[in-house]
């Protein structure tokens, strides 16, 4: 058993899993904002595009959405000869565009309710000193429901760091592409899979944790009450 | 010339994989239902040694939970496919050398997923006892009721009540989860279609056909759902 390749085989791995995690969440979730303006919007054409999108890619699993994307595109000669082809044939990046499709509609759909349950009344405040309907939204609105869905943002994240595991199955060499290649390599099962478990758990560890100061400090106001 | 006609290619004439794709369809239908069911056995058995078993069973229940929710499914699934597999084989081994055994892949899918489902079934399930007033079961004491019918009258039908939409939201997880059995070669409904890919070279018209099936599946269960959620919320308001 060689330690040292399977540490430094999942070492290499480690940084990968780190940026796609890093990258699709802030992508995912900046575009998760726009959902779900889109889906409280009075705007027909602007909720149903967003509620069908979120019924898309919440009903479908992420591993068939990382097909179609890296797989599937590239049955159609017009995206072949696309100047976006150079992106669409990388697995990294089409890791990253599906990863940051789901994360947008996941969050989006979080978002969706706590903007939902941000009192009537601090809107029509808003209204009442005057403020128009983009800076109630930007100022009143958009914070408190991020606030608010804070918690459930760090569930969101956690689940995004389980999920881009499966990125492996387009040949990414993530943590658990390098565990699985040293697996069948050299057909020991546990070591490179406990190993990488290691790693992970160490990773969700470290979102709840650093969810949990966030949210501390977002919450510092409170404190100065009473 | 291979056909790419999408209609062709999915249907039930020559050269259609229409037969082929319906039962991958089947298959990932039995193994989400057989985990689901293998995940709520779990699920009921930790949620009790969380909140009343032994120190040791509750450390257990807590390390299991723990653990499997802070891994990737598609880890724990390899871990126990491969895993799992080979230990059953070196215990066969040990018991008498020579022997060989075949593990049957579906019912190793069943109890991969059913281990991811059965961690989140545990804490529905845990949050759903603990979410009765504690005088629901005062007052049935009180009245001289035994501990069993307690739970089956009292406990049992709030906590069902209290634990079924999640239990939804627990069930479509783990629908969508099946895909990743094809990920070790079982004939699901996404190892088929792999196939039918690369075999017809229209990835496209596949991996399409098989997210279609899943959307439909999902809004189906949706449905269902909901309609069983107002079902039990009618009969608590008859009481």
């Amino acid at each position: 058993m060689d330690w040292e390749r399977l540490i430094t085989n999942l070492l290499s791995g480690f940084p990968i899993t780190v940026l796609l995690v890093a990258a699709s969440g802030i992508v995912g979730n900046a575009a998760a904002v726009l959902v779900a303006l889109a889906r409280t919007s009075e705007k027909v054409w602007l909720r149903w595009p967003a509620l069908a999108f979120t019924t898309v890619i919440r009903g479908t699993p992420l591993i068939v959405q990382i097909f179609l994307i890296y797989y599937g595109l590239g049955q159609f000669r017009e995206v072949r000869q696309s100047f976006l082809w150079p992106i669409l044939k990388d697995p990294l990046w089409c890791a990253f565009l599906a990863l940051s499709i789901s994360t947008a509609a996941y969050s989006g759909e979080v978002l969706r309710g706590a903007i939902a349950n941000v009192p009537r009344g601090l809107v029509e405040a808003g209204k009442s000193v005057g403020l128009g309907k983009w800076q109630i939204r930007l100022t009143i609105v958009l914070p408190l429901a991020f606030r608010q869905s804070l918690p459930v943002l760090a569930n969101e994240t956690v689940l995004l760091l389980k999920a881009s595991a499966i990125v492996f199955t387009i040949t990414v060499r993530d943590i658990m592409g390098e565990a699985n290649v040293f697996r069948a390599q050299t057909f020991r099962v546990y070591e490179p899979l406990l190993s990488a478990a290691v790693l992970y758990l160490a990773l969700t560890f470290t979102i709840r944790r650093g969810f949990a100061l966030a949210e501390r400090r977002m919450n510092r106001w409170r404190e100065r009450v009473g | 010339m291979k056909p790419t006609d999408p209609f062709q290619l999915l249907g039930f004439g020559e050269g259609g994989w229409g037969l082929v794709l319906l039962a991958g369809a089947a298959v990932t239908l039995q193994i989400a239902l057989a985990a689901y069911a293998l995940g709520l056995l779990i699920g009921l058995l930790l949620a009790w040694a969380k909140l009343r078993g032994p120190w040791w069973a509750r450390g257990a229940a807590e390390g299991y939970t723990t653990v499997v929710q802070g891994l990737p499914d598609i880890l724990v699934i390899l871990l126990i496919y491969y895993g799992g597999t080979s230990a059953v084989r070196d215990l066969v081994q040990m018991v008498s050398p020579g022997a060989t055994v075949e593990i049957n892949a579906f019912a190793a899918g069943v109890v991969a997923l059913g281990v991811v489902s059965g961690a989140y079934q545990t804490d529905v399930f845990r949050a759903a006892f603990q979410g009765i007033p504690r005088g629901q079961a005062e007052a049935a004491r009180s009245l001289g009721m035994r501990q069993a019918p307690i739970f089956a009258t009292v406990l049992a039908p709030q906590a069902l009540r209290l634990a079924l939409p999640p239990l939804g939201n627990v069930w479509l997880v783990t629908l969508k989860d099946s895909a990743l059995v094809s990920v070790v070669g079982i004939r699901d409904l996404l190892g088929v279609a792999g196939s039918g890919a690369s075999f017809s070279r229209q990835p496209f018209t596949f991996y399409m056909a098989v997210a279609v099936v899943y959307l439909v599946l999902s809004i189906v269960s949706g449905w269902l759902i909901s309609r069983l959620e107002a079902r039990v919320a009618r009969s608590d308001g008859r009481r």
